[in-house]
């Protein structure tokens, strides 16, 4: 990281590290048809919501995801309190991935108590000719800089780590802070 | 089976499109899926669950018009993946307030295979050897469940059940 930028998970806002649910919302096997007229339409395969509880349960998630889930829409992982009724999730993370090129890229946005925080992965494996965002609805004007993009394998740690590690953004790759993303 | 059900009449506000989902458990991970109307996305889902799923736990399929907070047909299964069997029981309301309960009838008993109705409650819930099924009839089952038209699913035989109290 350019900048002693990391927050550990205990200096999130919110109800406190111990309290924090690890979620996600991922996409599968979307098909686009493309109508007679109009813009071509995304008719979904799936939507799973899944709520992490230990590294073997993550594990065999992530290996579905990354044989079968929809790369060409954006992942979105969540740190969000246990209590029912909770709104507004401590901290995000999303992220897109290419199978066939195996790069992805991610970014983070945490609350701390005093500001949010906002990063983007850092990486070596940029290409060209593959697009990644970090957000479906507006993908052209949210697409990741060729110099985000890590490997699918990087991904996979910081995935795993954004879930059972305590220190964001996660550290098995490098990070740069970026100036507000808009969402959290 | 006493009487067949359309999801057309089932209870709810009859101009919402149904939104079929389920929630399970996979190595103690808490999933919720919602299915699109892409078959695929429900084929790549058995076969996540068939490879994957939690032999200790029932899973559940719901139908809920869109927009409402309950819903309007439940369906509970439970699957033995080392024997290939499976049992379910499901609850629907209509239009006219009117409940249903049936669970499935087969032929794939075995006495040394417990599946349960309910795996927070598995001594009051055991499903009877009765109702046991063949994953691949349960397959059948949740596809017509998901994409059919008609409750109980027809690709298996079932028994009513009166006084099933849950959804």
């Amino acid at each position: 990281m350019t900048l002693r930028d990391e927050l550990r998970k205990s200096e999130l806002d919110g109800p406190g590290a111990e309290y924090l649910d690890a979620s996600g919302i991922f996409y599968f096997n979307g098909a686009h048809t493309w109508p007679a007229s109009g813009a071509p339409q995304n008719i979904p395969g799936a939507i799973y919501q899944v709520t992490f509880k230990d590294e073997h349960g993550l594990s065999a998630f992530l290996d579905f995801y990354l044989a079968e889930g929809n790369d060409s829409t954006v992942a979105r992982l969540h740190l969000k309190a246990k209590r029912a009724g909770a709104e507004l999730p401590s901290a995000n993370l999303r992220f897109q991935f290419n199978r066939e090129h195996q790069v992805a890229a991610a970014v983070v946005v945490a609350a701390g108590r005093e500001a949010n925080h906002h990063w983007m992965t850092r990486g070596n494996s940029g290409r060209e000719d593959v697009s990644l965002s970090h957000d479906s609805w507006d993908p052209d004007d949210n697409l990741f800089p060729l110099e985000s993009f890590i490997t699918v394998a990087e991904l996979r740690e910081v995935v795993t780590q954004w879930v059972f590690g305590d220190v964001l953004p996660p550290p098995a790759v490098q990070w740069t802070r970026v100036p507000d993303i808009k969402w959290l | 089976m006493s009487s067949q059900l359309h999801k057309s009449n089932l209870a709810g506000p009859g101009d919402r499109n149904l939104v079929i989902s389920g929630a399970f458990r996979i190595h103690g991970s808490r999933y919720g899926v919602t299915f699109g109307r892409n078959r695929l996305g429900l084929s790549t889902f058995l076969e996540f669950f068939e490879a994957q799923g939690d032999n200790a736990e029932t899973a559940f399929l719901h139908i809920t018009p869109q927009g409402v907070e309950f819903p309007s047909a439940s369906l509970r299964f439970h699957l033995d993946r080392e024997f290939g069997v499976a049992a379910a029981l499901m609850v629907a309301a209509d239009r006219d307030g009117k409940e249903y309960s049936w669970m499935t009838s087969g032929k794939a008993g075995r006495d040394d295979i417990i599946l349960v109705q309910d795996s927070s409650s598995p001594r009051d819930t055991r499903f009877p050897s009765e109702s046991f099924i063949t994953i691949a009839e349960l397959r059948e089952v949740i596809t017509q469940w998901v994409f059919g038209d008609a409750l109980p699913p027809p690709a298996a035989r079932w028994v009513a059940m009166p006084d099933v109290r849950w959804f």
